[in-house]
Parts: structure tokens; C-alpha cells; sequence
């Protein structure tokens, strides 16, 4: 069942990636019964649909979904997860599976998203350039992190075309602003949230996840659509899904118009 | 009356078999992780790149540095207020115990979410800290204030304990002898207390070292200022499982010398003493 890969303990950090794996052995017993999607944390309250949404049309069936960053979904899958569908944020870790042999067939983008700059209401960034300006208290994700990279991206974008003003420095100036690099998204988003940090960079989808939670005293900054990144959520059913069939008609039916509607109410866009 | 031929003799002790038993599979279970942590870390081409890295380093540089500095508080102030819950029957130091006993029993996270409403920059009192410019979260502070958190039920448990054990009469009988309090206190209660005190200081040093979620949660994870070895090692495991094999091997290393080197301190100094 688990290889000997996946025996690593180290310490407190195993309990994040052991428990959803033994969940997942234990829970998915290919019964026919039972589905396990891994998905990036941004996907959240639109897989939650989704998945109702397939477990209406499917009667018996039952969909389990784990979010959290997608390169930890992608390390407890390579430590020996079981899981039927995984959607992730970016191509990089969906690549790094497909070259590992995890993934059954090819990976199909079924949304895209673009970022924004999240800030703390009445605080000290109502501009893009006020994430450079010295003192402010900026949280970005690891780069390890899709949220974290594409950021990367953006900031970058912004600091080479002159158009935008903000002259080469901007990305180095922003990065010296940095007080923490959360492991996803949702974290980041709670700390602007919370008011421990001035502003983070976000997807555009929690701007209707703040709208839909009634967060009240955050001001999003669009950022410049030339500038901005298009960030393309590829899924696949892995190799060593327990339900392979069950696997394949969920993705179908993500990709469907039933599934594109309900990821479109969340703010993706559809490929 | 134990038979003489060892198979009755073991037959005739059924502690020693399950005790024996017991003590096999308990090696087994924690000893097989640590060594094939420690052969897969072996294996690796570019091991001794990865421990000497700036990012190790400073990893490794900032837990020590905290966790000392936890620890010394932890000790300056928590060796008189176990000393005080020892001696003490009344009420309060009940309540005492309790809210001693209480990180224990919380989960790192949840004190991490705790401390930031109450130093947050909206927190209880955080506000007004932030008022007069003083900023806690997502500073090395906070790292230290999250170590102190977790790890002080561990020394201050252990020190009460201690001082419980060494009881009045000798303070009593060295007042009656003319000796100050604080003579007493330091030259009898002390050394006596001294062995259960450095069990507890070791217990929570290694607590303090492997703290992650009150870290991640209250001080966050930046390189240099708030990354400690625990929170470098989930950093690199999120990009490659041999980074993170090598930062645990060095804070494995670490804290096993570190409490060697305090068992070593407590058997060389009080050996003798009874």
C-alpha cells in the first residue's frame, strides 16, 4: 500500500501530509461509491458546488474534497495519497506528476484566473505603487506556492514595461516589503484580513469569495490586464485512482457547461 | 521463586516478556523512521551543499538563537513562580496549575490564532502596543513569544515538581540555623531542585526548537527573521523532498546533541548528591 518513500516521519510537518493520506486509504475503498478530488485552496467554494452538484446527478455517490496549496497537494500525492482527481492551480505541478507517471491520460485546463492586490481597508495601500513604498507590510506567498510564482510574474511584469510607472526597482522594493510568505493562498488572505499585514496578491476568485463572505474593510486594486498573468487550472484523473471511470465523468462533468456556470459564478473564466 | 533454566524463568516473569516485547517494538517504531531518515539523507549526492546553505543556516542560526533566549526567560522567570506554586496551597495556585497546564493541551495553531488576537495588530493589547510603535507579529519577537508559549509548562511543571520534592524541612531547619532565605533558597532548595529543573529545561528546550504552528500562525515564514528550522523544513518540502531531508537531519542532530550535552551537565554536576 504505501511504499517505503512514504514511511518519512519528519516530526510535526508529517501529520500535514499523512492524515489526509490516511484518510484517503481509509475512506476510498473503490467501492464504486466514493470519489476523492485533491484541488487547489482557491477552487474551494466552487468545487464545494461542484461536487454537490455531481452527487445530485449521481446518486450513491459520494464526492470527498481535500484543498490546500496545490504543491502540497502535489507532494502528498507523490508520498503515496490515494485520490481519484486532482486540480491544480498551475501547470508546474500538474507537470511534475505527468512526468512522474501519476497522471492517467493527458490534463485538460478547465479555468483560468488572474490575480489582484488585496489591501486592508483605510490602510496605507490604495495604489499598486504603494506595495514599494518603505514600511508597508506586504505578504506574498512562497514561490513554491502557484499563488506565490505567478506573483512573481505580475510584479515582475510591472517593473519592466515603463507604461505602468513604477519604475525597474518596483518588484525588489515590493519583495523588501515582504513580512511573511504564507504556503497558500487562504492563509495570505486571512492575514490582510485580520489586519496583520497592510495587503497581499490574491486571485481575482477571492474577490467573490470576500463579496459572498461579507468581508467587510478590504479594498481590492485591480492590476493592469497587460500586466496581469493568466493563470490556467489544469485537472486529470491520476493513475492510481481507486475509481477510475467515476474519475473520468467527474472531470467531464467539471468541464461541462453545468460545471463551467458554477466556476464562472466564483469569478474564473472560462479557457 | 524463579525456576532455574531461562525458559521457565521467563515464563515465570510476564513483565519481562511484554516488558521486553514492548521495548522491541517501541525501538522499532521510532527507530525505524529516524534511520531511514538518516540513510535516505546519506544517499544524497549534494547533502553536504544543502546543510552548509545560506538557507540552512540561517535557519539553523535563528532557532538557536530563539529558543536560547526562550529558554532564558522561560528559567529567570519561571524558576521563582514554580518555586511560589510549590510552596503554596492556597486557591490561586490551583488556578495556577491549571492555566500552566493549559498550552499543553492547546494546539500550536490555536495559540498561534490566540496570540494574534491578543498582540495582533488589532489584538487585546496589540493595538495599543501599535500605538506607541511597537509591532510583535511577524517579527523575530514573535518567534520567541511562541516558544515561550508552547514550552514553558515543560520547565515550569518540572521545577515545581522539584521544589515539591525537596520540601520544607531543609529550608526550615537552615532558618533556624540562621541562614537567609535566599542563602537557603540557593545553596539547599536549588542544587536538591536542580535535576528535576534540568529534565524540564531540557523537555522544553526541544518543545521550543520543533515549534511550528504557533510560529507560522502569529510570526509567519520569512528567511532570515521568522523561519526557523521547523517552518525551513516545510518550505523545502513544498519544492523538494531533499532540501527538506537535509534541514531535518541537522535539527535532528541538534537537538540530540543539544540534550546530551544537558544529560551530560545534570549526571556530571549532582551524581552523588542524594
Amino acid at each position: 500500500m504505501l511504499d517505503s518513500t512514504s514511511r518519512f516521519l519528519l516530526s510535526r510537518q508529517a501529520k500535514i501530509f499523512l492524515l489526509p493520506m490516511f484518510l484517503s486509504i481509509v475512506v476510498c475503498g473503490g467501492d464504486g461509491n466514493s470519489l476523492r478530488v485533491f484541488a487547489a485552496s482557491s477552487l474551494t467554494g466552487a468545487f464545494n458546488e461542484i461536487a454537490q452538484a455531481f452527487e445530485a446527478e449521481n446518486p450513491g455517490v459520494k464526492v470527498y474534497l481535500d484543498f490546500g496549496g496545490s504543491q502540497r497537494m502535489r507532494s502528498q500525492l507523490e508520498f503515496g495519497a490515494r485520490a481519484d482527481v486532482f486540480a491544480s492551480a498551475d501547470a508546474i505541478q500538474m507537470d511534475a506528476l505527468v512526468e512522474q507517471g501519476f497522471v492517467a491520460g493527458f490534463p485538460v485546463d478547465f479555468a483560468l484566473n488572474a490575480l489582484v492586490v488585496l489591501a486592508m481597508g483605510n490602510g496605507p495601500v490604495n495604489e499598486i505603487a504603494d506595495l514599494a513604498r518603505p514600511g508597508v507590510k506586504v505578504v506574498l506567498a512562497n514561490d513554491a506556492v502557484p499563488v506565490g510564482s505567478y506573483s512573481g510574474q505580475v510584479l515582475e511584469n510591472l517593473s519592466q514595461d515603463p507604461i505602468y510607472g513604477l519604475g525597474s526597482r518596483f518588484k525588489d522594493d515590493v519583495l523588501a516589503n515582504r513580512v511573511s510568505e504564507e504556503p497558500n493562498v487562504d492563509n495570505l488572505f486571512q492575514k490582510v484580513v485580520l489586519g496583520e499585514a497592510d495587503a497581499g496578491i490574491v486571485y481575482e476568485t477571492d474577490t467573490v469569495k470576500a463579496l459572498d463572505a461579507g468581508t467587510m474593510n478590504i479594498l481590492f486594486i485591480p492590476i493592469p490586464d497587460a500586466a496581469n498573468v493568466s493563470a490556467r487550472y489544469p485537472i486529470a484523473v491520476l493513475e492510481e485512482a481507486p475509481e477510475p471511470e467515476l474519475a473520468q465523468q467527474f472531470v467531464q462533468f467539471v468541464l461541462s457547461d453545468i460545471g463551467q456556470t458554477l466556476l464562472n459564478r466564483y469569478g474564473f473564466s472560462s479557457p | 521463586m524463579a525456576a532455574l533454566n531461562p525458559v521457565s524463568r521467563i515464563r515465570n516473569q510476564p513483565a519481562g516478556i511484554l516488558g521486553g516485547g514492548g521495548a522491541v517494538l517501541y525501538v522499532l517504531f521510532i527507530g525505524l523512521p529516524v534511520l531511514a531518515l538518516l540513510v535516505r539523507a546519506a544517499q544524497q549526492s549534494d547533502f553536504l551543499d544543502a546543510v552548509t546553505s545560506d538557507a540552512a543556516l540561517t535557519a539553523l542560526r535563528l532557532s538557536l538563537i530563539t529558543s536560547v533566549i526562550s529558554m532564558a526567560v522561560v528559567v529567570l522567570l519561571g524558576t521563582p513562580f514554580a518555586y511560589l506554586l510549590a510552596r503554596s496551597d492556597r486557591l490561586w495556585a490551583r488556578l495556577m496549575d491549571s492555566l500552566v497546564e493549559l498550552p499543553l493541551v492547546l494546539p500550536p495553531v490555536v495559540a498561534g490564532v490566540a496570540m494574534l488576537m491578543a498582540f495582533g495588530r488589532n489584538g487585546l493589547i496589540g493595538s495599543e502596543l501599535e500605538s506607541i510603535g511597537l509591532t510583535i507579529p511577524f517579527t523575530t519577537t514573535a518567534v520567541v513569544f511562541a516558544q515561550i508559549f508552547v514550552a514553558s509548562p515543560f520547565f515550569i511543571r518540572s521545577a515545581k515538581l522539584g521544589f515539591q520534592s525537596v520540601g520544607k524541612d531543609y529550608e526550615d531547619i537552615a532558618q533556624t540555623l540562621g541562614v537567609s532565605p535566599w542563602r537557603t533558597f540557593f545553596r539547599i532548595t536549588l542544587p536538591l531542585a536542580a535535576p528535576a529543573m534540568f529534565t524540564g529545561l531540557g523537555l522544553a528546550w526541544a518543545r521550543a526548537l520543533s515549534e511550528f504552528g504557533a510560529t507560522m500562525m502569529f510570526a509567519g515564514n520569512l528567511t532570515g527573521e521568522t523561519q526557523t528550522m521547523p517552518l525551513a523544513i516545510m518550505s523545502a518540502m513544498e519544492k523538494s523532498l531533499d532540501g527538506a531531508l537535509a534541514l531535518s537531519v541537522m535539527l535532528l542532530a541538534g537537538s540530540i546533541m543539544g540534550l546530551v550535552l544537558l544529560g551530560l551537565l545534570t549526571r556530571r554536576r549532582w551524581q552523588g548528591r542524594s
